[in-house]
Formats: structure tokens, C-alpha cells, sequence
């Protein structure tokens, strides 16, 4: 019998496509996909949701991937479908940027957890993510009334993360003495850390004796500037740990573990408890939103001033203060 | 020209072999040297995956079967391929008068200027009306902002190179004010415009998928910059002035018309780009509308020999490179500036094989 060689063919190429492609993967692998409005290289925003997603891997055994869409916002929806049709069960977006697209996408995936960083959004399988820095922030503004003459905000670019923690401040500062001076600039830059040198110094130089930064690396700049002022001025440290740069001057430090706050989340969605509203991470998630006090500062923060700011935390903890507008 | 090349050709026979050569030699700049710029450079991409431990032949064919997976994601390659076949066609009229236009990309951000004030200003209209109109306010702005190049080219000799770059810089920067201040849509925090009206949506050829009506005007708009360019008296005459300025003169050509006529082509076609990526795919502006269409027209156009048919088939090959930049991260997991590495070196090979045609073509200039 002559062997046919057209189905010959047909039957090499479908082989080929077969190994080439390789089997559908079993249907119980975990996996998680993150979309990032910029590079994971560099330290900052991309970089936090990038040691999120290791940690996921490491910690739940997920099979992970990424996707790096440099703000093009034409190429969000698509990005979405690629994992949500590839059967992942959580896909992060990172940023508000990403709302749009996920909530055109989720409808068609029902399977599929699409969760968006700094969004309130709860809609379907769509669900906002957010860290409310406004809490911490009253904290500092209460301590900083309690210790000092006044004090200055320095912020990176009004954005409504940022305005929202300063007003945390002024009102936890004005809980204590409504008439507390408290001056804030914005230097219209995350990275310009002499902008935000100067924006300190002058602040001090008109009388503040707290200076809080907020304001990505830049933040740095209003460390060294209070650190140069000497003794008798204080500060935060912001989202990042600075107290090696002005060990006498930092009177506590606030860090968001926004890593620590996926895992629970993503670790809840593989075991069938997906969040039942949006999730606003604050001073309740004590794995994920962090403050200490600097024993080391020359000015620590004393006994009676801790316990009051226990308190304070316990009633913002419980709702009985609300540190931001909704 | 039969009757100069009888006169050469001692015979009729070796008329035809020499006609065959000609053909032969022009099919083989028009197809082969292209196709060995992208060979060449997907085998120095394959190299460098392998310097950074990864087996190139393994993403090349997660790369390809990514792209071609689904009809969504041959979808999202036409979505992608039409502004690329849009600017390059445009940048085909321009480059063939001579007219080095490095602003597409500000004229896409001009017309998606266009497109976002004129789509959300008129509520009522229907879309037979709205949407040609948003997309002719793209085209119209698109036109106008390469026209400033042309203009300051022909009054001032100003070399467009340099215009048009600076173009490019004041149009995205513009777009970023516009939409976070007076475009800015009140209801949003991150800087982005209010949605188009629904009747100024383009209309999907093949839903579900995000395709949109652009492609087939893209395609429609190259076969008519064909003709243009190569079957009208007036698209002659673009081209007469791009070889000789002098010779154009000569003849009782305008100069300064000409180049103002292609440049604005090439201004329309990319305004028309930003048109169709307002109206057919975001619906809103944003800072980032376009990832780098503009310049990669560029290379659309070299790589097609200035030929807007051409076009068609190079603008398809660069958006299945730019899907498969995507898959290559999202199912290999190359990182994003690796995958940049690779489109650089299809973009400088493209580029460089180019230029030896263009040498090699015209010998005794």
C-alpha cells in the first residue's frame, strides 16, 4: 500500500504542533499574572508589586508571570485576556490606571480574580486594593503635636494618595491642639530629592520642628535636611526604613508590607475566599501596615505619649475615628 | 522606453531576458533584502536570548504560537498593525519626496487631540455622522500640525528633521496638560479624558474581539497612496520633486506645494492613527496614547521600500514583533528591556539594509 503523503504531512504537522505546543497544563496549577505601568527594574512602585508576586510564588507555590505595559493604556485590556484565558485565577493590575480595562475584561472571565492596586473599586470579580497611609498619618500628626511647635508635609506630587495621608496628619495633629501650625508643599516630583532637601530646610528655618516626607525616593532629601538640622527636629520615616540616615532625628518609621498584604489575599482566593468587598489595608492588618518607634532618637517618643497614641490606634482600629474622607 | 531599450538591445530576445533581469532584480530588493534584514536580526535575537539563558528557538515558537493563538490574538495583531500600516503608508508619500518627516508620532498625538475634544463635545449626533466627523477632526489636526514643519521648511528652510522632532515634543507634552487639566475627566483621579460619546465609537468588525473598522481604511488608504503615488500625475510629481528639486523646477513643478502636499499626507495619515486609537480602541486620551507607533512608522516605511503596498505587509510583520513582545513576557517571562534589545536590533538591521539598497540602487548619484 503507497502511504498517502498528504496525510502524511497533515499528520507530521499536527505531531509537530503537539510537541511544539506541548499538553494543556493540569487544571489545578495556581497561577497568578501582574500587569506594571513600568519597569520592575528600578526601585519603587513596579518593584513593590514585583517582590509581591515572588513572595507569592515562594510562599504559595504559584506559578507566576508578569507583563511590563509602560503606561500604554491600548495594551491593558489585551494583557488581561492573555492571562484570564490562559485559566489565571488572580491577575494584579497594578495601579488605578488598570481599572478601566479589568472591569471591561471580567465579566467575560468569571474564573478568574482581577485585583487593582489603589482602587476602591468593588465590582464582580473586580477588586480594588488600597493602603490607607491616612491612618499612620494621624498617628504622626498626633505625636507631632504632642512634642512639638509645628510641623511640615512634604509631598511628591498631589496625588490623591498623598493629599489623603497629609490630612490624616493635620487632623490627628488638630485631635490634639486645634490651633497646631502645620504647613505642607508639594515639589511636583517623586525623585527630586533636592527640591525636597530645600522644601524641609525652609520649613524649618520658619519654625516646623516635625518634617514628614512623603514623596517616593525624593522623601530621602527631607531626612538629610532634618538630619543636618541637628538636634531638636524630628521626623518620620516614610514607606521605607531611612533610621541609618538620621538616627538621632527619626522618631518612628511607617511601612506599608504590601507583599505581606497580597499573600493573605491571594492565599484567601486559591482557598475559595475571595474578598467580599474591596480590601483597604490600614492599622486593623498588623502584618501589613507597621509602625515603630526609634528608641535611638535623641528625642524618643516618651511612655505617656505611646500609651495615648495606643489609644488612638485601638479607636481608629475600631471605626470610632474616621482618618479620611470617603 | 521599449523604443530607447530597442535601440540599446541588439535583439528582441535579449530585450526580454533584460526586462526578466529587471523584474528579477526589483522583486529581489522589494522581498528578499527585507526578508533578510528580519532573518539576520531574529538570529542576532537568538543569540542574545541565549547569552542571557534562554533557548531562542523555544520563545520563537512561544512567540508564534502566542500571536497566532486564538482569532483574539490575530485580532489584537491587526489592532496594533493599524496605526503602524497608517503612519508608515503616510511616511511613504512623504519619504518619497524627499520629505524626512520624523513627526508622526506628535501628529497621532495631535489627532488624538483632535478626536477626544470633537468626540465628547456633541451629544445628539448619530453615528453615521459622528464618527467620520471624529475621525476627520483627527486627520484634519494630524495634517495641520506636519503642515507648521512644511510651512517653516519652504519660508525658512528650516530642515524638517529638526522641526518635526521638536513637533513631537510640544504635542505630547500639550496632550499631558490636556488631560490633566482642561481634558481631564472630573470623576477620575489618574490623568485621563472623559469616555468618547458611544456614537462616536468606531464600529467592531469582529466581535468579540476589539478589531475595529481601522484596518480595512488602513489597507483601503494604502492602496490609494499607491495609486496616488504611482498612477496620478500628482503623486508623479511628489516624486519628481523627492529625486530633483531642480529637475521639478525644470519641469513646472511647485516645489514648496509638493512638499507641503506630502507633508500633510503623512501628517493626515498619522492624525488618522490617533483618530482610530481614540475612537476605536481607548475611547479616552491619555498621557502614554501612543507606545512609540510614530517612530516605528518609520522603520514600517524603510522596510517597504517607500512603498505604501508594501506598507501593509511590514506594518503586519512590526505589530506581530510588538504582540509578540507581550507573549515573550507574559509566557517566557523575557524581560521587558531584553524584548526591547531584540525590536532594536529588527529596527537597525531593517534600517541598515535600507541604506545599502538605497546605495546600491542609485549608483552614479
Amino acid at each position: 500500500m503507497k502511504l498517502k503523503r498528504r496525510g502524511f504531512l497533515a499528520g507530521a504537522a499536527v505531531l509537530a504542533v503537539a510537541i511544539g505546543f506541548g499538553p494543556a497544563k493540569a487544571q489545578s496549577e495556581f497561577k497568578m499574572g501582574l500587569l506594571v505601568p513600568g519597569s520592575v527594574a528600578e526601585e519603587g512602585w513596579n518593584r513593590i508589586a514585583y517582590e509581591a508576586l515572588k513572595r507569592v510564588e515562594k510562599e504559595l507555590g504559584a506559578k507566576i508571570s508578569y507583563v511590563e505595559l509602560h503606561e500604554n493604556p491600548a495594551a491593558f485590556e489585551n494583557a488581561f485576556r492573555d492571562y484570564a484565558s490562559q485559566g489565571y485565577q488572580v491577575v494584579l493590575g497594578h495601579g488605578f490606571q488598570f481599572q478601566d480595562a479589568a472591569l471591561t475584561v471580567a465579566p467575560e472571565f468569571p474564573d478568574t480574580t482581577f485585583l487593582i492596586s489603589s482602587s476602591y473599586v468593588h465590582e464582580g470579580n473586580v477588586i480594588g486594593l488600597n493602603t490607607d497611609a491616612s491612618q499612620p498619618f494621624y498617628l504622626m500628626g498626633v505625636i507631632a503635636a504632642k512634642m512639638g511647635k509645628g510641623a511640615g508635609l512634604v509631598g511628591g506630587i498631589e496625588i490623591p494618595p498623598i493629599k489623603q495621608a497629609f490630612e490624616g496628619f493635620m487632623d490627628g495633629a488638630k485631635s490634639v491642639d486645634p490651633n497646631f501650625p502645620v504647613s505642607t508643599v508639594y515639589i511636583g516630583s517623586f525623585t527630586d530629592a533636592t527640591a525636597a532637601k530645600e522644601a524641609a530646610l525652609s520649613m524649618i528655618s520658619q519654625g516646623s520642628d516635625f518634617v514628614v516626607p512623603n514623596a517616593n525616593s525624593a522623601g530621602l532629601g527631607v531626612i538629610q535636611a532634618v538630619r543636618e538640622a541637628g538636634t531638636g527636629i524630628g521626623t518620620f520615616s516614610v514607606y521605607s526604613d531611612y533610621t541609618e540616615v538620621a538616627p538621632k532625628n527619626i522618631a518612628g518609621t511607617f511601612v506599608a508590607d504590601y507583599g505581606q498584604g497580597i499573600v493573605r489575599i491571594v492565599s484567601g482566593i486559591r482557598d475559595g475566599a475571595v474578598p467580599e468587598t474591596n480590601v483597604d489595608f490600614g492599622l486593623k492588618d498588623e502584618d501589613v501596615i507597621k509602625f515603630t518607634y526609634n528608641d535611638g532618637a535623641d528625642k524618643p517618643v516618651p511612655e505617656d505619649i505611646r500609651k495615648y497614641v495606643e489609644q488612638v490606634r485601638a479607636k481608629i482600629v475600631a471605626g470610632e475615628i474616621q482618618t479620611r474622607a470617603k | 522606453m521599449a523604443n530607447i531599450d530597442s535601440e540599446r538591445s541588439p535583439s528582441a530576445g535579449s530585450d526580454i531576458l533584460n526586462g526578466l533581469g529587471r523584474a528579477f532584480t526589483k522583486t529581489w530588493q522589494a522581498v528578499a533584502m527585507p526578508a533578510a534584514a528580519v532573518l539576520v536580526s531574529m538570529g542576532c535575537g537568538a543569540l542574545l536570548l541565549a547569552l542571557n539563558g534562554f533557548n531562542g528557538w523555544d520563545i520563537f515558537t512561544v512567540m508564534l504560537s502566542g500571536v497566532f493563538q486564538d482569532t483574539r490574538s490575530i485580532a489584537e495583531v491587526l489592532l496594533k498593525a493599524t496605526p503602524l500600516i497608517l503612519i508608515g503608508v503616510g511616511l511613504c508619500v512623504a519619504f518619497r519626496c524627499s520629505i524626512w518627516n520624523i513627526g508622526a508620532e506628535g501628529q497621532l498625538y495631535a489627532g488624538a487631540v483632535a478626536t477626544t475634544a470633537v468626540g465628547i463635545a456633541f451629544p445628539g449626533l448619530t453615528s453615521w455622522i459622528y464618527v467620520p466627523l471624529v475621525i476627520l477632526a483627527g486627520a484634519l489636526a494630524g495634517a495641520a500640525w506636519a503642515a507648521i514643519a512644511g510651512l517653516l521648511k519652504i519660508y525658512f528652510r528650516a530642515s524638517e528633521i529638526v522641526t518635526t522632532i521638536m513637533l513631537n515634543y510640544i504635542a505630547i507634552i500639550a496632550t499631558s496638560w490636556l488631560v490633566t487639566g482642561p481634558l481631564k475627566d472630573a470623576a477620575a483621579a489618574y490623568p485621563q479624558s472623559a469616555r468618547l460619546l458611544r456614537e462616536a465609537w468606531m464600529p467592531k468588525i469582529l466581535p468579540p474581539t476589539r478589531l475595529h473598522i481601522g484596518i480595512l481604511i488602513a489597507i483601503a488608504l494604502a492602496i490609494a497612496a499607491y495609486i496616488f503615488l504611482f498612477r496620478s500625475s500628482a503623486g508623479y510629481a511628489v516624486r519628481v520633486v523627492g529625486i530633483s528639486p531642480h529637475a521639478a523646477r525644470y519641469a513646472g513643478m511647485s516645489v514648496s506645494r509638493n512638499i507641503l502636499l506630502a507633508i500633510s499626507i503623512s501628517g493626515a495619515m498619522a492624525g488618522l492613527a490617533g483618530a482610530f486609537e481614540i475612537a476605536g480602541v481607548t475611547f479616552r486620551l491619555y498621557q502614554n496614547i501612543s507606545p512609540g507607533y510614530g517612530f516605528e512608522g518609520i522603520a514600517v516605511a524603510l522596510l517597504a521600500n517607500n512603498n505604501p503596498v508594501g506598507a501593509i505587509f511590514s506594518g503586519t510583520l512590526f505589530a506581530v514583533l510588538r504582540s509578540g513582545s507581550e507573549i515573550m513576557q507574559i509566557n517566557a517571562q523575557v524581560p521587558q528591556v531584553l524584548v526591547s534589545v531584540i525590536q532594536g536590533i529588527v529596527i537597525l538591521s531593517v534600517v541598515g539594509f535600507g541604506v545599502y539598497r538605497f546605495r546600491s540602487a542609485r549608483p552614479s548619484e
